[in-house]
């Protein structure tokens, strides 16, 4: 691109404060074609938005507001790709005095979306910085990614609503909630000590300072419980795919099966007995999370009581210790679901002293 | 009812060690873990199933709804063997 050429003719159109349709063309078309746009597509716009005539600043300005698109049609890089040149902000300052600050804006996305109708007739580089962003942050602004290793203070979030899980009946048979049989599934109910746990576990992952500043004022039975030693998470699955092959190992449908005891000598039953921890503790752990998330979804799912606890417990006993974001992702969710359960007074002093959880 | 620490062997002529066994409403539900013949150790093949005493018969719970609560409440048991 000719930058002199660009500058001298904003230039003009800065001093002579004015803009016949010669200098609109000559400005567009060099501007237009250094970026590789096709001449029809250049000689369209030219025609769309130039009238035989020369016109008053607030004739121009209709015109522009004429062909202005929706804001919603441009997309974030377009716009950025557009206006990221050092050479497109003197432009701009040059043209805010003409058309002013409300305008220009307007223009340039117009001009944009014109001019340039695919991404891949863009070639505009530059690493200089751009005034344009500060014009519109909110437009221009990106969500800022989700720091899980953060050490900031965790603040309560809202008290998610559990609803209580439905009774029914299931036929075993077929594994529908529908009474065929006559014969009722056990309701099996979750155990009390749920909230009283709840008051007593508070999770890992905090600032020393803060928990120390928030524990000044308990005694010293309860500060021993607030300490939470990190947490295990060995014996569960790390990966997403893990979850998804064990889901798919759990629920997978099988024939009936007549059953012979083993007579087993003591011994072998003794070593068996020695894995059998280890088992367990994976197998539930994994189940709790696959089939809580089938049941209820992911929200409901993961929040499901006796999980909860269950994880809860892990962590008030030092046995969680999250390894990748995707263990971090499980904890930072069981750390609210601890919340339930605890009292509305205790909720303000959390928030009340940033305490960590 | 099938027992707690228990050996048993189902048609595809394996063996499995009864990890934990309940009894509600008259339904034997367990927990079995499949064993590794050669080296004798419980392996995460783990599922949970219903005991049918007069057929002795077992079937694997797959409904996610009843799997739930069943998985719940062996993790409340465990939790409850170790507190």
């Amino acid at each position: 691109m000719n930058s002199d050429a660009y500058l001298d003719l904003a230039k003009e159109l800065y001093e002579n404060n004015t803009w016949s349709k010669d200098v609109f063309s000559k400005r567009v078309r060099l501007y237009a074609k250094s970026m590789g746009v096709e001449d029809a597509v250049i000689e369209d716009f030219i025609e769309r938005t130039t009238m035989p005539k020369e016109y008053s600043i607030e004739e121009k300005r209709e015109i522009l507001s004429a062909i202005k698109l929706d804001e919603e049609e441009l997309k974030y890089g377009d716009v950025v790709n557009f206006i990221d040149d050092a050479r497109v902000n003197k432009l701009f300052e040059l043209e805010e005095k003409l058309l002013g600050k409300d305008k220009i804006y307007d223009y340039y996305k117009s001009a944009k979306k014109s001019i340039l109708p695919n991404k891949e007739n863009n070639n505009i580089t530059s690493n200089t910085s751009i005034d344009m962003r500060k014009k519109d942050d909110n437009f221009l602004k990106q969500p800022e990614p989700l720091d899980l290793d953060s050490k900031k203070p965790f603040v309560v979030p809202p008290r998610p609503i559990v609803e209580p899980l439905d009774t029914y009946d299931i036929n075993i048979t077929t594994g529908k909630k529908e009474d065929v049989t006559g014969e009722k599934v056990p309701e099996f109910k979750a155990p009390e000590r749920i909230e009283e746990d709840a008051n007593e576990v508070t999770g890992a992952l905090s600032d020393n300072e803060d928990v120390n500043e928030a524990t000044s004022t308990l005694s010293d039975e309860q500060k021993k419980k607030l300490v939470v030693p990190p947490i295990s998470f060995d014996d569960m699955p790390s990966t997403e795919e893990e979850y998804q092959k064990e889901a798919e190992r759990i629920t997978k449908e099988e024939k009936d099966s007549s059953v012979r005891i083993v007579n087993a000598s003591p011994e072998r039953i003794e070593k068996l007995k020695k894995g059998k921890r280890k088992i367990i503790n994976f197998f539930i752990k994994t189940a709790i999370v696959i089939v809580a998330f089938n049941v209820l979804g992911t929200v409901g799912g993961i929040a499901s009581v006796i999980g909860y606890l269950y994880f809860a417990s892990d962590i008030k006993n030092g046995r969680f210790i999250p390894k990748n974001n995707f263990q971090r992702g499980i904890g930072k969710v069981v750390e609210t679901i601890m919340n339930i359960g605890v009292s509305k007074e205790e909720d303000k002093e959390y928030e009340e002293k940033g305490r960590t959880r | 009812m099938i027992k707690e620490d228990t050996i048993i062997k189902l048609d595809d002529d394996k063996e499995y060690y009864v990890l934990d066994s309940i009894m509600n409403n008259n339904k034997n539900f367990i927990m079995i873990g499949e064993i590794d013949s050669v080296k004798d150790e419980i392996t995460q093949n783990v599922k949970i199933m219903v005991y049918d005493s007069e057929s002795n018969k077992v079937r694997k719970i797959t409904d996610s709804s009843l799997l739930y609560e069943l998985v719940t409440t062996f993790a409340s048991r465990v939790m409850d063997k170790e507190s």
